[in-house]
């Protein structure tokens, strides 16, 4: 049994990868703007459609179709911020949620609209043969596919630490977070902050989107998957902390990697949402906060 | 008043009318339970300032008390719908009692990760039990049927026409209405208010706040269960899916809002509108690829509304009135 034993753990982990994947555009939209963005999970489905159309029409590369992913969400984060969040900005939080729930609902049903209700997986061409070839070390076996997201996850974040603690830019955008009111004064533009911290959160949206659709079919009602994974992946971490929701996805992927195979696989769901319900209560901070975010 | 008269009237008049045609009872019969519904979430995020998802949930258990009553014991709906909601109000309670602290987007997540949960739960919990030569299968995703008898109000059944449900849907409508007037314009609506415009200034005037929250959630979950056994009676159907889809409970979340939240004639507005227009939109697009138009509209009139009338429809009708009273 040693073996399934680390497979299991590693299958947690590269889960976890993707879960992380799809939580880094939260937190950051989150810690900055202190906005909660329930249109998340709409937006990676966004962006795993956009990689496939780009791939299929164009007849590209689909690594090439990821990378058109994340650069075509980026405007797309910079109107929807100028046009629907800053007005919005400093209204009572319910209607942030309330706007941004409208936002995923409209995201989906256009999607329904444009590509209909099928579900849809990328098609095997150039790339796609070598990634979902199944590789085998040792004793583990994995995709390179659903492997991708994992590393992916961990150089974003990296870079996304370089970026905050290191730039100008990524330094007024920290300011903004602690407290917009004395970044304001200290002459940092703070709707360009917010500005850029939405197009940046969606083009990674856009980047994880275009990871998943490697090796995920792809439906309109797929964000869904996501919205409360992510949310559960960066409460658990601590609201803000990009790293924290790194290791809130892998804790939340290791725990229904395993619970699935210990327990009944049909329950592993009721298994994570019991576990982050229970640390909600007792530590409703998260694990790693960084700040007051209420 | 004498408009709310009036409207009581016409709306005891209407379903008869149209009782030849079931597809007007049946909008009828769906605004007001979707008006139900909204109230029930209208006490938690409306008055007392608790953003909870979980209303769904309580839904669910609503329905599934009542009809698994039904198919093992033979009880009366009318009974398993009472216990229904007492179940429903005390799990609400004692649900939010540990997240009593959990604040804003917390609860939300906390509401939703409860709502989730139970009904991949449910998806996956069935029970096999020995009647006669077949064994009966209860539960699980293909869901259950409510045992079918004659039309009788017993049973909370009817098979030939949809009259008898609307006029207990609008009851219930109606009896709810006047319990929360009642209740906002008693001590503890006004105890639920100043929880909801500052916790810690609430606690430090004496109030107890774990308590009225608790209260303000029960009073949610026993509205949320009342109107999940009508549904499962209507219907004659419970499945995890449908039953209890968060898409369900954002619909009603969202046009109690566009109705006006915290007030008494908000949900009824939010659905007046919203339930006509999404079945009309339905019958002419349903089963395209644009079945979808109805929520996008929703969608839009929902940021339009909040960017340019945060207070939602009902203020703005009453400013209007209130201008036109004093000239």
């Amino acid at each position: 049994m040693e073996a399934p034993l680390l497979q299991i753990l590693l299958n947690g982990l590269l889960i976890g990868g993707i879960y992380a994947m799809a939580s880094i555009g939260v937190t950051l939209i989150w810690g900055v703007m202190n906005f909660i963005n329930f249109a998340s999970g709409q937006t990676v489905m966004l962006g795993m459609y956009v990689t496939l159309v780009t791939t299929t029409a164009l007849g590209i590369d689909p690594l090439i179709g990821v990378i058109a992913s994340t650069i075509l969400l980026f405007p797309l984060g910079l109107l929807i911020e100028k046009s629907i969040i800053s007005p919005i900005i400093s209204s009572p939080r319910l209607y942030q949620l309330v706007v941004s729930l409208a936002l995923g609902l409209m995201i989906e049903n256009v999607a329904l609209m444009l590509w209909g209700g099928e579900i849809m997986l990328m098609p095997k061409v150039g790339s796609m043969k070598l990634l979902s070839q199944v590789l085998v070390v040792g004793p583990l076996r994995m995709t390179p596919a659903k492997a991708l997201p994992l590393p992916a996850a961990i150089l974003l974040t990296i870079a996304l630490h370089y970026f905050l603690t290191r730039t100008r830019t990524g330094l007024g955008i920290r300011a903004v977070a602690q407290n917009s009111y004395a970044a304001n004064l200290m002459g940092i533009d703070i709707n360009r902050a917010y500005f850029l911290t939405w197009g940046v959160g969606l083009s990674f949206m856009g980047l994880a989107g275009g990871l998943l659709m490697l090796f995920q079919p792809v439906y309109p009602a797929v964000g869904w998957e996501f919205i409360l994974i992510s949310f559960m992946a960066v409460t658990m971490g601590g609201a803000g902390s990009y790293l924290g929701s790194l290791v809130g996805s892998e804790l939340i992927g290791v725990i229904e990697s395993l619970s699935g195979f210990f327990l009944i696989p049909a329950i592993r769901q009721v298994i994570y949402l019991t576990i982050f319900i229970l640390v909600l209560f007792v530590r409703p901070q998260g694990l790693f906060p960084t700040k007051e975010v209420g | 008043m004498l408009g709310v008269y009036a409207a009581v009237i016409l709306t005891s008049i209407v379903p008869f009318m149209l009782r030849d045609s079931p597809f007007f009872l049946d909008v009828m019969i769906k605004i007001a339970l979707y008006a139900f519904l909204g109230m029930a979430w209208n006490i938690t995020a409306g008055y007392t300032g608790l953003i909870a998802f979980h209303h769904v949930a309580l839904f669910g258990i609503g329905a599934y008390t009542s009809t698994l009553l039904q198919v093992l014991y033979g009880v009366s709906p009318w009974i398993g719908m009472l216990l229904g909601a007492f179940l429903s109000a005390s799990i609400a309670a004692a649900f939010i009692y540990p997240a009593v602290k959990l604040k804003g987007l917390f609860l939300a997540l906390a509401t939703l990760a409860f709502a989730t949960g139970l009904q991949v739960f449910l998806m996956n919990w069935s029970i096999v039990i020995e009647t006669g030569a077949y064994p009966k299968y209860i539960g699980g995703a293909v869901g259950m049927f409510v045992p079918l008898t004659a039309d009788s109000l017993v049973d909370f059944q009817w098979h030939y026409t949809k009259l008898p449900y609307c006029y207990i849907m609008l009851g219930l409508l109606f009896l709810q209405l006047l319990f929360v007037r009642k209740l906002m314009r008693s001590k503890i609506g006004y105890f639920l208010l100043s929880i909801r415009e500052d916790e810690v200034a609430a606690a430090h005037a004496g109030i107890d706040v774990v308590k009225y929250k608790l209260v303000s959630m029960a009073i949610a979950g026993f509205f949320s269960a009342i109107a999940g056994t009508f549904m499962a009676q209507y219907i004659l159907f419970v499945e995890p899916q449908s039953t209890m889809s968060l898409n369900f409970m954002f619909e009603v979340s969202l046009l109690t809002i566009m109705g006006g939240l915290g007030t008494l004639a908000g949900p009824l507005l939010g659905s007046l509108i919203y339930i006509p227009v999404s079945t009309v939109l339905r019958v002419l697009l349903g089963g395209t690829r644009f079945s979808g138009v109805a929520l996008i509209i929703l969608g839009v009139a929902l940021i339009v509304m909040t960017i340019a009338l945060p207070t939602g429809l009902y203020a703005q009708i009453t400013k209007i009135t209130h201008k036109w009273r004093i000239g």
